[in-house]
């Protein structure tokens, strides 16, 4: 284009020597740029989908668009309501009951799928944030300047815990949920008063904190998607130049600017190297006044192996998430219920599930990954990192994310495969009209294990390459004893993998 | 909680008790804003981790960075490591009587000033400067003064002021410079930036103003108070011939009869009449401007900057206004400043009681005046003290001179003598909750107080007319408070909001003032100070006057932009400067707003384009065509409108008197009455509209270039 236009930034520092002599008085450090290309080349995606040929002006138009968010979490918004609505009003087989119906059969198995693959999709489209969000903002869509609520910021000493709290939300949520029968699924209204504890639990904290400290690190799921999430294929919204956006004077996708609100994740796009926490709300790509930021595309499991900066509470968290899955596995096996039982009667705890073997069990496996990571470091002689708290047993705990995120998602398929029918049954039967394929399932119990293991199969494979690729990377540079570190680790992870993996076999499709 | 220290004594950093930051790893996302801002260097980036990390040992505890950071993963614990300031307080030394010297001393000595200067930071991105109405370079000038270069530092603030030993007296600078200190936002006591600023002011001359080449322009100021001083001061120095018409017989304006000699004595704003008449500032004593003859000098003048004040006395609706005794506080003030001091001083009032209606800052100053012509005073203000106009400082500094200050007080009625004399007032008292509301009088409280003389000190107000349409030239209403369109990041960043969030939003409000005071409320006509947006401070108004100056010679400079733009060889003739705005709403908008831009360019046109969430409003001066785009939206059955943004953003613009603009919108269906809705709003703000074009979504093309064609014919014709 011919035009000869000039950057508006650049106009107003020009006649700013006219009329604003605030800026002759601003005298800021050179910001640091050492190190740039080196933190982030292994991280920073190649392909931006908002110049793709095909669909980029479209995307870009979408994204721009206000609504864009709003679209996504309405249909949801209004699925999570009938959920609460049938759960209480329902009826109480909870097959036949929408309610649990969709959420236990077909919702959880989904979200895996979502993170699996894309990282924090659930997150842009999740009914718990966006209504918050909407009381918050006090609109649906729109970029208000003033929001709803105290505004506070997360205490330092909680926010300093990053995902760990909502890791423990999690055990906790799971172990009601195991506690009360939930997802079995029970009756109805629990899956209903879940769902609304949840609801009201997000709306206070929307109301109590800023943007969204409750995703960030209250939300039982926000650990679970940040580590499972990353195995995705989508990198989220990076800025397309980082010395654009290091250089940048107003930092509007931080703080808000005209058309978008301030990143509501705490993530700059200019820094971020990992999908853990890009919410994908779009955000940044609205308020950026320079057009500096794209949607990114990246090769699966680039956010577990490539960042420079790993993160102590994604590390604990994975442990803990494996922790509780493995339990969810053994717990499914005859010989493990007499063990509970024996506990409870000791400890005059009601039933099912025993705190003390919930959260023993839980951390058992943390102590496991612990003590193999211990052993690895004493084979290969790894010396340790100034500075990086536990940094070999974050590096060993990035590379289980594929078998964790892949352990959770085999989990779920007994229900979906043997249960998912019966969601088209319960749209329908409050209309009187009954499909008959209420007991139809999708596939029996030995294939359903098949894939199961075939599942886990995949993960132990990712878990693998992603050990050897982080042990090629950093392991072996600081050990004394290269190669017996790699081998340590690579039949570590093999061993942790192939566990969880044949559990699934005694476990015959256990729901 | 972040626990901050108030230092008593400067911290002892060897023993232990200096600062300690804290970096939230989980959240800190490297942006740098704290590392670019901390004044001490105290944060570097780990580039490994890519996160700051601090140095606890040059940390002064400023807590800069708590306050910049965007999303809040630093905070500071521990002491501010500053020597603690020791303000003086005003004490009332010997018998008040006659007394003209100034009550508010200075520094004694360059020592004293420069330990003070000691203190000052030097922040990167200094609040204080947006504290300062005028934004003078406050971390410049302390550096300057502090390593004894007080030419220098006078002549970094002649840059932003032509009165600085005035302001530097009559400022409040708890709710300026001083009030955003980075020390004060971080609950410690300010550098005494206005103390300084006046110890430069005191010991230096001011550099004598030397104009560039004449520009050929002949420009009319109303009004030699602090407006038209700035003014006159910015457009002599482009090398403009400026009048200045003043309605007295001698210049200065409220400096000369507003503000008593004990506070500002005349040697601190006289030396600047002088410098600008040297320059060439022509001065016309007793010749007023009235609103309804100011249309004349325009046929004179190139253009007209209106400093005229508000100088209309606010009257209470009592009865015996029109008693003898009862004056307002103007002629009050005139008469006492020209007794106290004066050789031939006679106390006027001695034994005289005098109800001063009014607890503001000029009440006060009548207030302390009557205690120097010999009587007593009792000032009184409906109000709760909590929400009082007035200085806090000055209402202490009064009741220490022994002014009766009454608030939640008012007068009924004034009771005279057989002569016509005023004797007594029915005093009430009143009921205040809220700032945001009225007091209510309470009935059946009134006592009656006898006095001698009545000054009525109540505000003033703009004179009657120069806001009416019907008038020659109509000022318009003030520009709205908080009617910007988005806080600048840039403040934002400072940490200033962060700080003080209601003294930054005052501040944010001045700004938003003094960048509209550049634009013309009529063709060629300039309104500032007092006049424009109703009483205001001394430093505001030089501030306008200074911006208005800006905006004008900005306005006649037909080449103004030319610098700044790219320049090719295969362009046409440059013929001036086009900046395209549009409302952002749309791809296909942004597309005409380039087709559109190139279209002109071709034709010899500079071009610029913006989307009005972006815009720098100070772009459109000196721009000489301005073309605006919106998306229409809505249904087309339900009737289609310009887009919301559109509808909210634009009516935000500054005034676009003389100004030409075209319009466009770019619609699907049907534009229905968008485009005349859109234009409206141009029309109204003083815009002359060249031409209105629709294009269409589906050839934004062809018909981007239609509508630049129209542009260029109608420009042309």
């Amino acid at each position: 284009m011919a035009q000869k236009s000039i950057d508006t930034q650049v106009r107003s520092d020009k006649k700013s020597e006219l009329n604003n002599p605030i800026l002759s008085s601003i005298r800021l450090r050179e910001p640091q740029q050492v190190g740039l290309k080196e933190h982030f080349v292994k991280t920073d995606p190649g392909i931006d989908l908002t110049e793709n040929r095909l669909f980029g002006r479209f995307l870009k138009k979408s994204l721009h668009n206000r609504k864009f968010q709003f679209f996504l979490i309405l249909p949801n918004q209004i699925i999570f309501w009938i959920v609460i609505a049938t759960g209480i009003f329902g009826i109480t087989d909870p097959g036949r009951n929408f309610g649990p119906a969709i959420t236990w059969y077909l919702w959880f198995a989904m979200v895996f799928v979502l993170m699996a693959v894309i990282g924090r999709a659930w997150c842009a489209m999740c009914p718990f944030g966006g209504f918050g969000e909407w009381i918050q903002r006090r609109t649906f869509f729109q970029r208000t300047q003033k929001s709803l609520g105290l505004g506070k910021k997360l205490p330092e000493s909680w926010a300093g815990h990053g995902l760990l709290i909502s890791s423990i939300v999690f055990v906790i949520l799971t172990f009601l949920e195991e506690f009360f029968n939930i997802a079995g699924p029970g009756i109805p209204i629990a899956t209903s008063i879940m769902v609304l504890s949840i609801v009201a639990f997000a709306s206070l904290s929307f109301l109590l904190f800023e943007r969204r400290t409750f995703c960030r690190y209250l939300c039982p799921l926000s650990s679970v998607i940040a580590t499972a999430g990353s195995m995705g294929s989508v990198a989220g919204f990076r800025s397309k130049d980082r010395n654009v956006c290091l250089n940048c004077k107003t930092k509007d996708c931080m703080r808000g600017g005209e058309d978008g609100f301030g990143c509501p994740w705490y993530t700059w796009p200019g820094s971020a190297d990992s999908n853990a926490f890009c919410g994908l709300c779009s955000e940044c790509f609205k308020s950026c006044p320079s057009d500096n930021i794209g949607l990114f595309v990246q090769k699966p499991l680039t956010s577990v192996i490539a960042p420079t900066r790993r993160r102590f509470d994604i590390g604990i968290s994975v442990a803990i998430l494996f922790g509780l899955v493995l339990y969810q596995q053994y717990n499914a096996l005859s010989w493990f219920g007499g063990i509970d039982n024996w506990l409870n009667s000791h400890i005059n705890f009601p039933h099912y599930p025993n705190p003390v073997d919930y959260l023993g069990g839980i951390a058992l496996a943390v102590g496991i990954v612990w003590l193999g990571v211990m052993g690895v470091q004493k084979l290969g002689g790894l010396r340790k990192i100034a500075g990086q708290k536990s940094s070999w047993f974050v590096a060993f705990a990035y590379a289980l994310i594929p078998i964790t995120g892949m352990d959770y998602f085999a989990r779920q398929l007994p229900k979906f495969f043997k249960h998912v029918v019966r969601v088209p049954s319960a749209v329908v039967s409050p209309l009187g009209i009954h499909l008959g394929i209420y007991n139809v399932r999708l596939l029996t119990d030995p294939r359903i294990v098949t894939v199961q293991v075939g599942i886990m199969g995949l993960g132990t494979a990712l878990t693998l390459w992603s050990t050897y690729r982080i042990a090629k990377t950093d392991i072996q540079l600081n050990a004394s004893r290269p190669k017996a570190a790699l081998v340590g680790a690579m039949v570590f992870a093999l061993a942790i993998s192939v566990l969880a993996s044949i559990l699934y076999i005694p476990m015959h499709a256990a729901s | 909680m972040v626990s901050i220290q108030t230092p008593t004594e400067p911290a002892n950093r060897s023993s232990g008790a200096g600062p300690s930051v804290h970096i939230l790893k989980d959240r800190c996302a490297g942006c740098q804003e704290c590392v670019i801002r901390c004044p001490a260097g105290a944060l570097s980036l780990d580039s490994e981790n890519w996160i700051a990390v601090a140095d606890d040992s040059l940390c002064v505890g400023c807590r800069q960075c708590t306050r910049t950071c965007p999303f809040s993963a630093i905070y500071v614990e521990g002491p501010m490591m500053v020597t603690p300031s020791h303000p003086t307080h005003y004490e009332v030394k010997g018998p008040l009587l006659g007394q003209a010297a100034e009550v508010l001393p200075g520094f004694s000595s360059f020592a004293e000033m420069a330990k003070a200067a000691e203190r000052c930071l030097q922040c990167p991105d200094p609040t204080c400067v947006k504290g300062c109405p005028t934004h003078n370079d406050i971390p410049g000038f302390i550096r300057a003064a502090h390593d004894g270069d007080l030419e220098r530092a006078r002549e970094i603030l002649s840059l932003t002021s032509c009165l600085p030993a005035t302001c530097s007296r009559v400022c409040d600078w708890n709710t300026q410079c001083q009030g955003s200190c980075s020390w004060t936002l971080a609950g410690g006591d300010a550098v005494e930036i206005g103390k300084i600023e006046r110890f430069i002011a005191d010991n230096t001359t001011a550099p004598a103003i030397a104009p560039v080449a004449k520009n050929g322009l002949k420009v009319a100021v109303v009004g030699s108070g602090p407006g038209g001083f700035g003014a006159a001061y910015q457009l002599l120095k482009a090398g403009t011939q400026v009048t200045v018409f003043e309605r007295d017989s001698e210049p200065g304006g409220i400096l000369r009869w507003g503000i008593p000699s004990y506070v500002l004595p005349s040697q601190a704003w006289r030396p600047t009449v002088e410098d600008l008449r040297k320059a060439g500032v022509e001065f016309k004593f007793n010749e007023g401007v009235e609103p309804a003859s100011a249309a004349q000098l325009l046929k004179e003048f190139d253009a007209v900057i209106l400093a005229a004040g508000a100088a209309q006395p606010t009257m209470p609706r009592i009865e015996g206004l029109d008693l003898a005794g009862v004056e307002d506080a103007t002629a009050f003030l005139d008469a006492a400043k020209a007794q106290i001091g004066s050789e031939g001083f006679r106390p006027t009032l001695t034994g005289k009681k005098v109800l001063v209606l009014g607890a503001g800052n000029t009440a006060m100053d009548v207030a302390r005046s009557v205690l120097r012509l010999g009587g007593t005073s009792i000032a009184i203000d409906w109000m709760d003290e909590r929400f009082a106009r007035g200085r806090p400082d000055e209402i202490a500094d009064a009741r220490k001179e022994g002014v009766d200050v009454r608030f939640l007080t008012t007068v009924s009625k004034l009771v005279g003598d057989s002569s016509g004399h005023v004797v007594s007032a029915e005093l009430l008292t009143t009921t205040h909750t809220s700032a945001d509301t009225l007091p209510t009088v309470n009935a059946g409280s009134g006592k009656m107080v006898d006095v001698d003389m009545v000054v009525l000190a109540m505000g003033y107000r703009v004179e009657e007319g120069w806001r009416s349409v019907s008038t020659s030239v109509s000022i318009g209403t003030p520009p709205k408070k908080g009617g910007y369109r988005l806080i600048d990041r840039r403040w934002l960043g400072s940490g200033f909001f962060a700080g003080k969030p209601a003294l930054a939003a005052l501040s944010y409000d001045r700004e938003h003032l003094r960048v509209e005071s550049a634009f013309p409320v009529s063709d060629r006509v300039w309104a500032i100070g007092d006049l424009r947006i109703g009483p205001s401070t001394v430093v505001a108004a030089m501030a306008q006057g200074m911006s208005a100056a800006r905006g004008l010679l900005a306005e006649h400079d037909k080449n103004f932009w030319r610098d700044a733009m790219s320049t090719s060889s295969d362009r046409p003739t440059y013929v001036g400067s086009a900046l395209i705005v549009h409302d952002g709403a749309g791809e296909s908008v942004k597309e005409a707003a380039n087709y559109i831009g190139e279209s002109l360019w071709g034709s010899g046109w500079d071009i610029k384009t913006s989307d009005i969430a972006h815009l720098d409003d100070l772009v459109i001066l000196g721009t000489d065509l301005l073309i605006f785009g919106t998306q229409v939206q809505g249904p087309a059955i339900g009737g289609v409108h310009p887009s919301r943004k559109a509808r909210t953003q634009f009516p935000t613009l500054p005034p676009l008197h003389g100004k030409k603009v075209a319009t466009f919108v770019v619609h699907s269906l049907s534009a229905g009455n968008a485009k005349q809705e859109f234009t409206e709003q141009f029309s109204s703000k003083g815009a002359q509209i060249l031409s209105a074009g629709q294009i269409r979504g589906r050839s934004v093309a062809q018909d981007s270039q239609k509508f630049a064609a129209e542009v260029l014919h109608a420009l042309y014709k």
